[in-house]
């Protein structure tokens, strides 16, 4: 782990783990931005991690980035921080000069009709990759004039809808067209990543507490069983996003979908949202009743996880996905693939 | 305590730089190698053993490739091996006969053996000449190992040995078997006063190894029963009494390498070339949930595998990549029911596909028992998040 990711795992652990409780989430749901928390995030230059630091910015890599989106769902922190982290470094790519405050990522863009934008009334721009007439081109569209249709997902995060783009800026990239919604889908598996150890946390606290038939509820063998498929689970979903990032540093985005980056966040998104079904059921089956009330903080967790398995594409779309690659590349050829993806030529070529 | 959250950390694996170059020998080995090969037969990759085949593996020095120089080994670290295992497994090559040694018993012997049994065995082991098998549960000691019976009593002459082992694969093919023997009687609590030794199978008289046929039809794991076998004083490896401690360190490498998500890695390969030549393109979203969870393994397994070779260490994460993968290839022979309209069939005649469908459904069963069963698996797992 580089020094960087360990000091950011620091702050970002101490920064949510102080401020973002159950109070704290049951009052952003009533009244909505959490301007305050933004401006702390802000203050420790967590959105810029990205962005170099002759620019300003941390200087980190993905791999950096990872600590915080990780955070940001573990910790079921209600800002578009991930989205801003992405926005940043796209708009890095494209040198168009980022606006202060909050961004997004839009998920899919035609002519001027927008849909589902993650915190669309909160930002002050919103940006996506395109296609261009040479190749593809980044697109920051200004929000401050734009209305919104209000939405939100199953965790009150706004989900806006909106009909009258605002003035963009386009800047050209070498990436591919659909880069941005990858990244949107790889930043949501991180943050699924994040909420499946919120989850574990929650059920294991939980089950030494809880006592039934005189004893506490983690004295239950089948109980135990569940906290281990649980805990495998989570584990599994930190290995695939890591792995993700990582390839995201040493590989990005080539010409080919099928061996650079795409595939490996194909295969994270869809493990994530694959195992969403599961991570939940087995924390709420272990919470009982309790975990099924408003009251108890568990639902801040699996609502979001219930709602970001399907954003950036859900298990069907990434599954289909993964399928094209695995039939495009045949039985000749995938293996090759599976055992070549995540490595730099450029570092084992030498 | 560690925090939850550490625990469950799997940092990307790197593989050397020199991995890929590796890679591709065994790549351009096994292309020549596996043309005799049917795909019923690689279908048995690890559970299949060839001696031929393992001298062959032996002579380009892809056994024993983290054991010393000086005893045959090329001193490398677990990563090579780790690129020389999957690219076997992947093809179904015949592994079995040098796999127990190449993964465990030869680093078991490095890391606690005496200069003797070093000089013995570790050059035979590199060369793909002997086969090892581990002698570990009893008619009565199962998964509560720490119960077992069979003793090893010190005399003069040596050390004599009484019981029986049970399960023990490929015990009727091993030189060697590496058993784990009570050594006293009295010791509390029962794992303790256990001890490892390293037993002549083929030359030590009062040893009989009767093959058991599994369910399949196959003799691959047998009962070993020991009356009055006097085995020398050497025999012992390690320190006595240490048995339970030095067996545990074996168990991260046994359980979390790539033999615990590829063994169903030749059914995956015979459905994608079904699906080729049909052109059928209606289970796209099955092969892809398939691969996800193959890339998620493999993810983790090297993670793994990497902080082994720091020297980490990683006994939970071996146990998780192992409860998982286990999950993984069970469930493969269903969706592969699910995917394509076939029966399995054994017949000489029957497709490729339906014949190592017809095999893997039938070895499945064991993927979940071998090396741990899953109930074990998962009370270790809780006993780390300090629930148990």
């Amino acid at each position: 782990m580089s020094d960087i990711s360990s000091m950011l795992e620091d702050s970002v652990t101490r920064l949510f783990s102080d401020k973002v409780d159950r109070e704290f989430l049951q009052e952003q749901e009533r009244t909505g931005w959490a301007a305050e928390l933004w401006e702390l995030t802000d203050e420790l230059g967590l959105s810029s991690v990205l962005v170099k630091e002759e620019s300003g910015g941390v200087g980190g890599d993905w791999a950096d980035a990872y600590e915080i989106i990780k955070g940001c769902g573990r910790f079921a922190v209600p800002l578009p921080l991930p989205e801003t982290i992405v926005a940043r470094w796209l708009l890095d790519q494209a040198n168009i000069t980022a606006p202060e405050g909050p961004l997004t990522l839009i998920p899919s863009m035609e002519g001027s009709d927008a849909k589902r934008i993650p915190w669309g009334r909160n930002a002050v721009a919103g940006c996506a990759t395109q296609s261009a007439v040479s190749g593809t081109s980044v697109r920051l569209v200004d929000f401050t004039d734009v209305v919104f249709a209000e939405e939100t997902n199953l965790a009150k995060e706004p989900r806006d809808n909106c009909t009258t783009m605002g003035q963009a800026a386009v800047g050209e990239v070498d990436l591919p067209e659909d880069a941005s919604f990858y990244l949107g889908a790889m930043i949501r598996s991180a943050q699924i990543s994040g909420v499946a150890m919120a989850l574990l946390e929650q059920a294991v606290m939980y089950s030494g507490e809880r006592s039934q038939f005189g004893r506490n509820l983690n004295k239950f063998q089948t109980v135990q069983h569940n906290l281990a498929r649980l805990a495998t689970a989570a584990a599994s979903l930190d290995s695939i996003s890591r792995f993700a990032f990582a390839t995201m540093d040493n590989v990005g985005f080539k010409d080919d979908a099928k061996t650079d980056v795409r595939f490996a966040i194909a295969a994270a998104k869809s493990r994530a949202s694959e195992c969403v079904d599961l991570i939940c059921a087995l924390s709420h089956q272990i919470h009982g009743a309790i975990g099924f009330t408003y009251e108890h903080s568990l639902h801040f967790y699996s609502r979001r996880a219930w709602s970001w398995r399907s954003e950036f594409g859900g298990s069907s779309y990434w599954a289909n996905t993964l399928g094209d690659i695995a039939l495009g590349l045949g039985s000749e050829k995938l293996w090759g693939a599976i055992t070549a993806l995540g490595i730099n030529e450029a570092t084992t070529t030498d | 305590m560690e925090s939850i959250v550490d625990l469950l950390r799997f940092d990307p694996g790197q593989l050397p730089a020199n991995a890929e170059k590796l890679r591709q020998d065994v790549r351009d080995f096994l292309a020549v190698e596996m043309k005799q090969y049917s795909a019923l037969k690689r279908a048995y990759t690890w559970d299949g053993a060839d001696q031929a085949f393992s001298e062959k593996m032996g002579a380009k020095g892809w056994l024993g490739m983290t054991l010393p120089k000086e005893y045959g080994g090329a001193g490398l670290s677990n990563l090579e091996r780790y690129v020389v295992a999957e690219e076997t497994l992947f093809a179904g090559a015949p592994v079995g006969f040098h796999w127990i040694a190449d993964r465990q018993s030869g680093p078991l012997i490095a890391r606690i053996g005496t200069e003797k049994q070093k000089a013995e065995l570790l050059p035979r082991i590199c060369r793909g000449e002997i086969c090892f098998s581990i002698g570990m549960s009893e008619p009565n000691s199962g998964s509560d190992l720490a119960s077992l019976q069979s003793k090893a009593v010190r005399t003069d002459e040596g050390w004599l040995i009484n019981g029986t082992k049970l399960w023990t694969t490929n015990a009727h093919l091993a030189s060697y078997m590496i058993g784990l023997f009570r050594t006293d009687l009295d010791a509390q609590p029962k794992h303790a006063g256990l001890s490892q030794f390293i037993i002549d199978l083929k030359n030590t008289p009062g040893v009989t190894v009767r093959p058991i046929e599994d369910l399949t039809g196959r003799k691959h794991f047998n009962e070993v029963v020991f009356e009055d076998a006097l085995v020398p004083h050497d025999a012992l490896l390690g320190t006595e009494n240490d048995g339970w401690r030095q067996v545990g360190s074996e168990l991260a490498i046994e359980r979390s390498g790539p033999e615990r998500f590829l063994s169903c890695a030749v059914l995956f390969t015979e459905l994608l070339k079904v699906l080729e030549r049909s052109g059928d393109q209606s289970a796209k979203r099955e092969i892809g949930t398939i691969l996800a969870n193959l890339v998620t393994l493999r993810s983790m397994s090297l993670s793994v595998s990497d902080k082994l070779a720091q020297g980490d260490d990683v006994a939970l994460q071996a146990v998780i990549v192992k409860d998982l993968g286990a999950e993984f290839e069970q469930t493969l022979p269903g969706i592969v029911q699910k995917i394509v309209a076939i029966e399995p069939n054994l017949s000489d005649d029957a497709e490729p596909l339906a014949q190592v469908l017809a095999l893997l459904t039938m070895l499945a069963p064991s993927f979940s028992l071998r090396g741990g069963t899953v109930e074990i698996l998962r009370g270790i797992i809780a006993k780390r998040l300090g629930v148990s």
